[in-house]
């Protein structure tokens, strides 16, 4: 097996010439690269395409959240593993938000590390000791969901009154009969729900008023 | 009256007339320069309180920046030293949990010094997240509300954390209560702070006149700073509730 290719960012040189010993003697995972800020730290992945980024918080220029999020958006496949002396709950939503799926605080050891580097690698979320436990925290109070923010949906009057006739089979036309309105704001609550419900057609606006129990059959 | 006596009469008015004015252009003078005084007392103590803060805030950064990536590669190079013997072993073992601890202190030391929560997210986040490690260390519950709507003044942000931060200190030190309610709540254009435990209650009077409220006097001094109210009403064996009225200038 080849080894798993990481690059490092972070501000201090003195921590990513440290960061080295926890990498040595071994040939499973490879530095590739390290960059001082956020901006270089994007110019490194595009240039050496690691299998893992690795990146400190706050950092001169652009932040780690900033490059995460620029980064999940250019290279998806490249998982992102935030590495902060922070284990505040506002550090750690905001870069899971931005798409990393590890968290590890700077006083990890090789272990973790490893262990880390490989579950993200696989695509597996990754928590240091102490954040899993916040983790689970937040989770239980609903404000993360992993990888994206829990936004509650919800629907006006109007909106739910075109979901349920939509159910019933009628067309826009018919429902604009109904409601007295014209066909083309029929149409604009329809794209509305559709963008809400994230369905791709009324099948998926039907599936999800069910599951809902906006409409009962 | 003769014309002589109607003189008299009016020239002492007159005299009367004219000191009467004079006396109220000297009181009117001396509340005037009062306030001017204390206005600039209360803008001195905002300065003040924001550079205090300012400070506070550089200290944090410092050692976080600082002093914590030294710490981790000091635990690197221990937990990659190679021990020649089991108790060599064991010691660079302890060194390395020690750092650990000195690590998660410097972390606990900056959030006290100023929650990074605070410069990033504002008020509502920082409150929040400062509540719930009060509440995690379990020795209450806690009930908080935060009106969203609210805006108010950056200027602001830290002095009303260290309110809250201050009133709810005092009631895990003091009040023996098992819970506590704050509520940041907005009524016409002025901010309200409500904090209420039911604790043992104290004297409020006696304890500021005692000279041992160090803490509500600095409470008094960071609302007044910012013109507002603080009202503190206690009742021994029921609790007691601590409310800030702060007007938002618009």
């Amino acid at each position: 097996m080849s080894a798993i290719r990481i690059v490092l960012a972070d501000d201090h040189e003195i921590f990513r010439n440290g960061f080295n010993l926890l990498l040595k003697n071994q040939q499973e995972i490879q530095l590739v690269g390290e960059a001082a800020n956020g901006k270089q730290l994007i110019c490194l992945v595009e240039e050496v395409m690691p299998d893992v980024v690795i990146t400190d918080i706050q950092m001169p220029e652009m932040n780690g959240i900033e490059a995460c999020r620029i980064i999940k958006k250019q290279f998806p496949d490249v998982a992102v593993i935030a590495l902060s002396t922070f284990n505040d709950d506002h550090y750690i939503l905001d870069m899971l938000e931005a798409g990393a799926i590890g968290y590890l605080l700077k006083n990890t050891n090789r272990q973790e590390l490893h262990a880390a580097v490989h579950s993200v690698f696989e695509g597996t979320p990754y928590y240091s000791k102490d954040t899993s436990k916040k983790m689970a925290r937040l989770i239980a109070e609903s404000k993360l969901l992993p990888g994206r923010r829990k936004e509650p949906v919800t629907f006006s009057i109007r909106e739910v009154e075109v979901m349920k006739l939509i159910c019933q089979q009628l067309t826009n036309k018919e429902i604009a009969a109904r409601l007295k309105l014209s066909v083309r704001t029929v149409e604009s609550h329809r794209e509305r729900i559709q963008e809400k419900t994230n369905s791709r057609n009324i099948a998926g606006i039907v599936i999800y008023a069910l599951k809902h129990n906006l409409f009962q059959l | 009256m003769d014309p002589q006596e109607t003189r008299t009469f009016a020239l002492i008015l007159i005299v009367c007339f004219t000191l009467g004015i004079i006396i109220i252009y000297f009181i009117v003078s001396i509340i005037r320069q009062q306030r001017r005084t204390l206005n600039i007392q209360k803008s001195v103590v905002l300065t003040e309180l924001t550079a205090i803060e300012r400070e506070r805030a550089r200290i944090a950064t410092d050692l976080h920046d600082d002093i914590s990536p030294v710490l981790s590669v000091i635990k690197f190079q221990i937990d990659n030293t190679v021990a020649a013997t089991t108790a060599d072993g064991q010691q660079l073992q302890a060194a390395s949990q020690y750092i650990d601890e000195v690590l998660s202190r410097v972390r606990e030391i900056s959030s006290n010094l100023m929650p990074s929560s605070l410069l990033r997210k504002g008020l509502h986040v920082a409150i929040e997240e400062y509540l719930r490690k009060v509440e995690e260390s379990g020795l209450v519950t806690i009930n908080f509300s935060y009106d969203e709507s609210l805006v108010i003044p950056e200027a602001y942000y830290a002095n009303i954390f260290r309110i809250v931060q201050e009133v709810v200190y005092n009631v895990l030190k003091h009040a023996k209560a098992t819970s506590v309610a704050v509520k940041v709540s907005q009524q016409k254009r002025k901010l309200v702070i409500l904090v209420q435990d039911n604790g043992i209650g104290f004297d409020y009077s006696n304890t500021l006149a005692k000279g041992d409220g160090f803490g509500l006097q600095s409470l008094k001094n960071r609302t007044e700073a910012m013109d507002g109210r603080m009202v503190v009403q206690s009742k021994v064996a029921v609790g007691s509730a601590f409310l800030f009225t702060i007007p938002l200038k618009s």
